[in-house]
């Protein structure tokens, strides 16, 4: 393996976890806002954002991801050739998004659906459950920090 | 500002109720509150009613206003004082009674047609088949059975027939059966019947009727396009009191505003009526005023809150904050006893807004798009405040745009730095704005506490954090500045400051932050407790990353699609179309998506981070009594 495919590697691993940790997350938000929309189709505005919110980090993967091929050339430029110690430092620079929006898109998704719930149960707790969702994201936020950082500094 | 407020307490005569609690609902300046003794109010019921069956009738002539123009432009409903006052139940009663009269009327011929569908489809198997339903099964040396078999089971079916003396006529086939009609030999029906059990032979029975089938079913077609006519007259007629809609608004607004000037609480006395509620203190003539306008007889004293009395939160802000105030109500309403945080919070929440978006070219399309809801379709409320500090972002935006280069993703000439390719200063920039915001946060509790009296308080819990962070990102300011790509050199006595003014700080919370405690040891471990807090303010400045991380998902995504429209554009016609389309999408999705997590994450930044230093909320709303609309846009001469 050259440097370059294991820093694919790592860019496809970061854009791939975080959207699959994202579309669980905005799909089990979406089953439960489904549901309550059902009894409630004039909160659907409300459970929108909410079911919006676990899908930053697949966005936050893919940033990772860009970033990744911007630098190996693989992205609108020049691909230089990488060597295999680069290469595993861009695999290891995308693990923190990867594996925190993983993780963290899987339960914002579940606290998502909980304040969907209780949004729909009164609808005046809506900006409270969607603090209390925000909450988990900050995991993902300090995982693509880190992500950046490593990419940047390499 | 939270307004100073004041307790009106009014004693009248009976006979003047109506007009004096009319004249304060016109100024809507008195929140009647129920008091302790036995405070009554009318009843509402009838008005509610009516607000219920306005609001019906309204749904039922919504498809036939028409013609309505976009955005509901032209719809701006002023009404005058006394005419609002002075519903005209007769004539709006009228139009509510054949609106729904014709509504019901629509509801029954669309149940008959339904159910006449039904029948047509219960009889389209068995279409072709000849002579009066009545006389098919009247037959002296024959039975005969109708009924349906199953699609898969139908070949053996005829094939086991063939074995019969029997007669076996098919019919239409659907998509799962096949209809039958079987004539049997009286003497063999039993036998055959018995035989053909295996095949799940559903049998049905057709009307007992003097028509053919053709007959039947023309006649029931005749009778729905009857019931279609008919549904169309009354369309038409409802499309008359579509013109009405304005008047059924104003009338359901007029009921609202009586239900809630009956339910205001009062106490009856033999001959007076006595009530009281909240006033704004600069407002409390106008209390004065409206009561003198109402009735000569009346006694009115105005004072001070009680201690320990729940006095509701009336916020007096400049308009451009108090477009901000939804942010903070949504979270909690301000307590009466606290400082207002809007000012402050307004402020850093439309710098951080600007900063987490921080493109030229969306704040604009964001300035357009708040300008153009707020001037066609005129949203009220929580929702125009909304808008509107979306529009105020728009401008932040649009300044840290021009300050970072970024115009639609693509970076142009920035005056400072540009975070996708230094996120290292997008970083320091977004912790430094975070000391700073949360300091902001330590010095109201500060000045709160110093209005109450407890300088000392506000030295040892607020100052010392403030000491401490300003110190140590004082310490740290030559580590950072070796990160930068241009390595600034600060002067070794910056740091040497910071590490003063951090250590003062410390010392303070380790000698302070246990003087609740009663013994020594109590002492020193809150003191060392307190310093332990330093974890907390850690998390709570490193928090502020997140305005890096959506500032840069941003760009970077912007950066993409302008990549790939560009990668498309290439090719000829049709790829400058198919990137023109990329561009449009792929920008209005990521504005989309910026303008969510934006929201989200600055609104976050303001409950968690900045209002868990001071706030305390948990306050009850002023809520006046005051003519209520919803549907009418202005009242005029209110006053």
């Amino acid at each position: 393996m050259s440097g370059q495919t294991i820093a694919i590697l790592g860019a496809a691993f970061a854009a791939a976890l975080a959207g699959v940790g994202s579309a669980w997350g905005v799909g089990n938000a979406g089953v439960a806002a489904a549901g309550v929309t059902s009894e409630k189709p004039e909160l659907f505005g409300k459970l929108l954002i909410l079911q919006a919110l676990p899908g930053t980090q697949g966005i936050y993967g893919f940033l990772a991801a860009v970033l990744i091929m911007v630098n190996i050339g693989v992205l609108g430029g020049n691909a230089g050739t990488i060597d295999l110690a680069t290469g595993w430092s861009y695999f290891w620079a995308a693990a923190p998004i990867a594996i925190a929006g993983l993780a963290s898109a899987f339960f914002q998704g579940k606290a998502a659906a909980a304040s969907i719930h209780m949004t729909g149960k009164s609808p005046d707790a809506f900006v409270k459950g969607m603090t209390m969702t925000a909450l988990v994201e900050t995991y993902a936020i300090l995982g693509l920090l880190v992500s950046i950082l490593l990419i940047f500094g390499i | 500002m939270i307004a100073p407020m004041k307790k009106a307490k009014i004693v009248f005569l009976k006979e003047d109720k109506d007009a004096v609690l009319k004249a304060l609902q016109r100024i809507g300046e008195l929140m009647v509150i129920k008091t302790e003794e036995s405070s009554e109010t009318l009843d509402s019921s009838k008005d509610e009613v009516f607000v219920q069956r306005t609001q019906r009738s309204l749904q039922v002539i919504k498809p036939y206003t028409g013609k309505k123009k976009p955005f509901g432009i032209g719809e701006y409903c002023a009404v005058n004082y006394k005419d609002f006052v002075n519903p005209d139940y007769h004539g709006n009663q009228e139009i509510l009674d054949e609106i729904e009269k014709a509504d019901s009327e629509i509801a029954k011929l669309k149940a008959e047609n339904d159910s006449s569908k039904e029948f047509i489809n219960f009889l389209s198997p068995w279409d072709g088949l000849e002579g009066k339903l009545s006389n098919i099964y009247t037959s002296k040396y024959t039975t005969i059975h109708t009924g349906f078999i199953p699609l898969k089971l139908v070949e053996d079916f005829k094939k086991q027939f063939e074995n019969f003396e029997s007669d076996l006529k098919q019919f239409q086939v659907s998509s799962d059966t096949v209809a039958f009609m079987l004539v049997n030999w009286r003497e063999d029906d039993a036998s055959i019947m018995d035989q053909i059990k295996g095949f799940g032979f559903m049998e049905v029975s057709l009307p007992n009727e003097e028509k053919t089938l053709k007959e039947l079913v023309a006649e029931k077609q005749q009778h729905i396009d009857d019931n279609l006519k008919k549904i169309g007259e009354i369309e038409e007629e409802l499309k008359k009191y579509a013109s009405k809609e304005q008047e059924i608004k104003i009338f359901s607004d007029q009921m609202e505003t009586q239900k809630i000037l009956k339910e205001t609480p009062v106490v009856n006395t033999v001959d007076t009526i006595y009530l009281e509620g909240w006033v704004k203190k600069n407002k409390a003539e106008k209390i004065k005023k409206a009561v003198e306008s109402a009735t000569d007889t009346y006694d009115l004293e105005i004072v001070d809150p009680e201690e320990g009395e729940v006095v509701p939160t009336a916020l007096e802000n400049p308009k451009l904050i108090s477009n901000f105030e939804p942010i903070t109500d949504m979270f909690s309403r301000p307590n009466s006893k606290e400082i207002d945080p809007n000012p402050v919070m307004s402020f850093w929440y439309w710098i951080i807004f600007g900063l987490m978006m921080a493109d030229f070219g969306y704040g604009a399309v964001l300035a357009i798009g708040t300008f153009l809801i707020m001037k066609l379709l005129k949203p009220r409320g929580m929702m125009k405040k909304l808008i509107k500090v979306f529009f105020l972002g728009s401008i932040t935006t649009m300044i840290w745009g021009i300050i970072f280069g970024s115009y639609f993703g693509a970076e142009f000439h920035p005056l400072w730095f540009v975070p996708s390719n230094d996120p290292i200063s997008m970083l320091i920039l977004s912790l430094v704005l975070g000391v700073v915001h949360l300091s902001c946060g330590l010095i109201i509790k500060a000045v709160s506490q110093i209005r109450d009296g407890h300088i000392l308080d506000a030295i040892f819990d607020e100052v010392s954090w403030i000491l401490v962070m300003v110190g140590l990102s004082l310490s740290l300011s030559q580590f950072c500045a070796n990160m930068l790509p241009t390595s600034p050199v600060i002067p070794p006595t910056v740091m040497t400051a910071g590490y003063i003014i951090a250590g003062v700080g410390a010392v303070i919370i380790l000698f302070t932050a246990g003087r609740g405690k009663k013994n020594i040891f109590g002492k020193v471990v809150g003191g060392l407790l307190g310093l332990y807090g330093v974890t907390g303010y850690l998390s709570d400045i490193l928090s502020y990353a997140r305005i890096l991380a959506l500032c840069m998902s941003s760009a970077i995504v912007a950066y993409v699609m302008n990549l790939l429209a560009g990668m498309v554009g290439a090719n000829g016609v049709i790829g400058f179309i198919f990137s023109l389309l990329i561009y449009l999408v792929g920008h209005v999705f990521n504005l989309a998506m910026g303008l969510l997590s934006t929201y989200v994450h600055d609104s976050r930044l303001q409950y968690i981070e900045f209002f868990g230093k001071f706030y305390e909320g948990g306050g009850v709303d002023f809520k006046p009594l005051a003519l209520e609309y919803k549907y009418v846009n202005e009242i005029n001469d209110v006053i």
